[in-house]
Formats: structure tokens, sequence, C-alpha cells
């Protein structure tokens, strides 16, 4: 919860802010009544304008496209990644456990793509926050005008990735097994661009459910199950790969989908201030 | 110092620039810290001679190699070295005419020419997208092409009459309408559905330069009546007209629209990246001319504060000869 103290206090100092100029506009305000230059046009129409954001929209659309391309590409290594560990695993596993899909997908690779999928997440939002510190000017933007997060991200499990705070990764019991969420990884943006990127959760799709499995009956035979194994293996990992493209990058509720939706957001919160 | 308008030069701000504290916006400098204007950037007719004309075929979709060989020319070293200073990478692949650094001195002829490439250019797409390329779109778009030909010819003529403002105003009118064709045209073009091709976004890429140098034409007629505050208004508005058709532009979102729904999603990263990096250079240089349109008009209400006649700044720009581009200082 320190985490989620330290946030409102930030908030509630960035609105004290809001209130006062910051020392920056302050100094400018100064400046210009020196030199009798204006910012805006509308007060003095008779001068140009000196001065313009310090965030440059440009920047930030570059920002937005490299996070974009740098998503998009990086969920598709963690799957080809993902797929080669899964084969491996089946390779290694024995008969008995790949008899029975269910247990061996629960307790084998299950965890795996848990994992691997918060690698992930966590990944491209490090490389966002990265990108978004190195705007010129970001940093006061993000403690001057802080993004109403809740606001800007009505379809994403806000409130879990808030409850369960920085780089959590939250299981949610065996009875939501139909809810297409079964774990939620949010990173907080540490230090000032926390109005900016904010607690960005992204719920990881479910890999697959339960119905998809298949069990070898009792009395199938140990030798006649010997020889199906390929075809065992094959299928069970032609479904393994289905799900995880769809988790990932194909389905509407896809891993990549969550993190560009979030950037877009943000860039549009940004674009929609920025001038300059 | 050129003549009476106190210019710099660009290495006076190498240091700052290398360090940050001083950033380049589209035409401008700005002070990274507090979003000061701290110059304007003006190129010249060295420029404008040099770069110009060779740039005139090259888009962002044609090869590092041929770039690389471009501006490994000896005659261009110079530029290179200044624009790499002012960090203007994109600069290459986006042709002196299209863009311009402040007011374009690359003259009404060299935008003309542009659109007699754009109209061969139309051949090829011709081949490539028949489908939708029919012949009636294909003789709209000659046609209009043909009338921004046109009127930059006329415009390119005023400068031989004594009293030219009537004639650059006329030009600046009339090229209204061809600039809302191909508004409307981009429009229809992004929002289209289906496979996305290399040759839909190059057809796309030569409408958006038809449409730049249109709007470059039209201030620039402004500019040159002495009508300055119509001349920034004008820029500013269409600055923002290109913020609502291309901020939400990018290549991720290019790549995926034009996936075949009924073929499988790419899932090799490395062929994903392929198709991104194809279309890399084209957002790149979206998001350039986004800038140089928003930093204009600055430049033009600069320019009319400082009251410097576009004449008085076009001829003291065409006799710099050795800075391709120089800088404004902000008062």
């Amino acid at each position: 919860m320190a985490w989620f103290v330290d946030w409102l206090k930030k908030l509630f100092s960035s609105a004290e802010r809001r209130q006062e100029p910051s020392d920056s506009v302050r100094n400018s305000l100064d400046e210009q009544g020196d030199r009798g230059e204006a910012v805006l046009q509308s007060e003095k129409p008779e001068r140009p304008p000196v001065y313009v954001d310090r965030v440059s929209r440009s920047d930030i659309i570059a920002w937005r496209n490299q996070c974009l391309s740098f998503n998009e590409i990086e969920v598709r290594k963690e799957y080809a990644q993902l797929v080669a560990r899964i084969e491996k695993e089946l390779e290694t596993c024995s008969l008995v456990k790949l008899g029975d899909q269910q247990r061996f997908h629960k307790e084998q690779v299950q965890p795996l793509i848990n994992e691997s999928e918060k690698q992930v997440i966590v990944r491209c939002m490090a490389y966002a926050e990265d990108g978004l510190r190195k705007i010129p000017g970001i940093d006061a933007m993000a403690f001057d005008q802080p993004v109403d997060y809740e606001a800007t991200n009505p379809d994403l499990d806000a409130q879990a990735g808030l409850k369960h705070g920085a780089g959590s990764l939250f299981m949610m019991g065996a009875g939501a097994a139909a809810v297409p969420v079964t774990a939620s990884v949010s990173t907080v943006s540490a230090g000032g661009l926390m109005g900016l990127l904010g607690a960005t959760a992204v719920s990881i799709p479910i890999a697959m459910t339960g119905g998809t499995f298949v069990v070898l009956m009792v009395g199938y035979g140990l030798f006649r199950a010997a020889r199906s194994r390929p075809v065992l293996s094959e299928e069970y990992l032609d479904k393994v790969e289905q799900s995880l493209r769809k988790n990932l990058f194909a389905g509407r509720k896809s891993v990549v989908r969550q993190l560009n939706g979030n950037i877009k957001r943000v860039s549009q919160g940004l674009l929609a201030r920025a001038r300059g | 110092m050129i003549g009476s308008i106190p210019f710099e030069i660009p290495a006076k701000y190498a240091a700052d620039l290398a360090s940050g504290s001083i950033v380049r916006f589209g035409g401008l400098l700005k002070d990274a810290s507090t979003g000061r204007i701290v110059a304007h950037l003006q190129e010249t007719g060295s420029l404008a001679q040099r770069l110009g004309a060779q740039l005139l075929n090259v888009s962002p979709f044609d090869g590092v190699s041929a770039i690389s060989s471009l501006a490994g020319n000896m005659q261009l070293a110079k530029i290179q070295k200044t624009l790499e200073l002012l960090q203007i990478q994109q600069w290459l692949t986006l042709g002196s005419s299209l863009v311009g650094i402040g007011v374009s001195l690359a003259g009404f002829k060299m935008m003309s020419d542009r659109f007699d490439r754009l109209d061969q250019r139309l051949d090829a797409f011709k081949e490539h997208i028949d489908r939708r390329f029919d012949e009636l779109v294909e003789r709209d778009y000659r046609n209009h092409l043909s009338r921004v030909r046109d009127l930059l010819r006329e415009a390119e003529s005023a400068y031989t009459y004594r009293n030219p403002d009537d004639r650059f105003m006329r030009v600046a009118e009339s090229l209204e309408s061809v600039i809302s064709f191909l508004r409307s045209e981009i429009d229809h073009n992004l929002g289209k559905k289906g496979t996305r091709n290399e040759e839909t976004i190059k057809l796309l890429w030569s409408l958006i330069e038809g449409f730049v140098t249109g709007i470059n034409a039209r201030v620039q007629c402004l500019a040159e009546a002495g009508e300055m505050t119509a001349a920034a208004d004008l820029s500013r508005r269409e600055a923002e007209g290109f913020y609502r058709f291309f901020d939400g532009f990018s290549a991720v979102d290019w790549v995926n629209a034009g996936i075949d729904p009924a073929r499988e999603i790419e899932t090799s990263w490395e062929r994903y990246s392929i198709q991104l990096n194809k279309l890399h250079p084209f957002e790149n240089s979206l998001t350039e001319i986004q800038s140089q349109m928003d930093s204009r008009p600055y430049l033009l209400e600069y320019l009319e504060q400082e009251q410097i006649r576009m004449s008085d700044l076009r001829g003291l720009m065409e006799q710099e000869t050795r800075e391709p581009v120089v800088v404004l200082p902000a008062r």
C-alpha cells in the first residue's frame, strides 16, 4: 500500500502545483514580464508567441509509434520462445503425464505461460516508460497535468492493478475460469511519470479452458497410448499455439492490444495538450 | 550577419543541440527546459540549388543505399553535416520542396517539377492497382495535378511583374479547391479497408506530397503578397488539419489493418519486422512534415513582427552560397 499512499501524495502535490505556477512557469512569466513579451497571442496580439510547449508533439508521436512497434515485435518474440519451451516440456514429459493433458497443462505449461506473459508485459511497459522519460519536458507535464487514469482506461481491470500494486501478479481463484482473465500484471511508474503511464493493468487472458484437453481413458492401453504420443503432442501443441496467438497478439483482448491501447490513450492525452 | 538581418550559422548552436538543452522542432530551435523559441531556421539558396533537384525523385520508400549514395556526393557533404547537426535525418527522404525549412526557397518552379513527377508516377500505380484505380479516378487525379502545375507556373511568372501581389493572391485562392480535392482523397485512402500493399501506400504518399506542396505554395503566395498574418493563419489551420489526418497514423495499425482476414495473422517477428520497416520511413516522414507545418506560423509571425518582407528575405537567402541553413535568432 505504500506506493498507493505515495501516489496520492504526488497527486495532491500536483494539484497544488496547478493552483500556483511552478518555478519554471514563474520564471518564464518573470522573464516575459522583463522583456515585455507575451506567451499568448490573445493577451498581446501585436507580439508573436515566443514560447511553445516544452513537449513536442512530434516526440510524443515518435514515442507512441516506437512503443507500438516494440510491443508487436516483442510479443511475437516471446511467442516463439514460449512455443520452443513448451515443445521441450512435451519432449521430456512422461507418457502418463501427457495422458492427462489438463493436469499436464495446469502443472507444467500454464506456469510457463503466466511467467512469460508477465515478463513480456513488464518489458513492454518498462520500454514505454523509459522512452517517455527521454522526451524533453515530459517530467514537468507529468506533475503539472496528470492524466485521469481511470477515466482513460475504462475497459481495463484498473482496480485489480491498483489493488495489487507494482509488479504483482494476481491469480484469481478457480471459480474465475470462465472469465477470460486469470491474472493481471500491473506496472506502476515510479517517480515523476506517475500521472502519465499511471498504474497500468494488463490482464492476461486465460490460456486454455478444461474442455479443450484430451484425457486418456482408463484401459486405453499403454501400447496404443505410446503409439499415439506424437499425435497427442501435436494436437496439444496446436491447441496451445492457437490459444497463445489469440492471447498474445491476435485476439481482441490480447496482451498486445491492451498494451497498445494503453500507449494510444496516454499519447492521445498528451497530444491534446502539447503544441510546439 | 547577412545584410541587415542578423542571421547566424547553425554551428553556433552545436554544443547546445548536442547536450539537448536546445532541441529542434520543425523549423525552429527551442529551449528544452522552458519551451522558449530560441531561433528560427531558414533554408538558403545553396540548399535549394544543391539538394532540391536531386531529391525530387527520392521518396521514403527508396532503399537506404540509394539515399546513402546521394548523401555520399561530395557536394552534399556540407549540407549533410549541417542537417545532421540540426537532427534532420529525415530530410534526405523528404526533398526540400516538399517540406522546406522555414519559408521555402525551393521556388514555384521546383514545386511544379514535383507535380510533373507525380503525374509520371500515376502510370506505375495504374499498373499495380488497376482495380481500385479506374480510368475515371485517374483522369480526375491528372486533371487536378495539371491544374496545380499551371497555378505554380503562374506563381513563378509573377516574379517578373512589377506588381505581382494580385497574381500571388489569385494563385493562392485557386489552389484552395485543388488542396480540398487532395485532402478528401487522402481521407478516402486512409480509411479504405482491405489489403494494403506497397503500391497503395506509395499512392497515398504521392497524394500527401501533392497536398503538402499545394499548401506550401499557397502559404508562400500569401507571404509573397505581403499577407503574413493570413499566411500564418492558413499555415496554422492546415497544420491542425494535418493533425486530424495523421496524428493517429502508425505503421503498426497500417500493417494490422492490411492483414487479409482470410489468412492467419503474422506470427513470425522477423516477417512482421520486415513489414513494419517498410513503413517506418513513411511514418517518420509524416511526423517531420507535421513538425515543419506546425512550426512555420511562428516564423511567419516573427517575420511580420520584425517587418521583414518576403522579397528581402528571399533576396538575402538566395545570395547565401556557403551555408545551406542559417539561423534567425528570436529576440
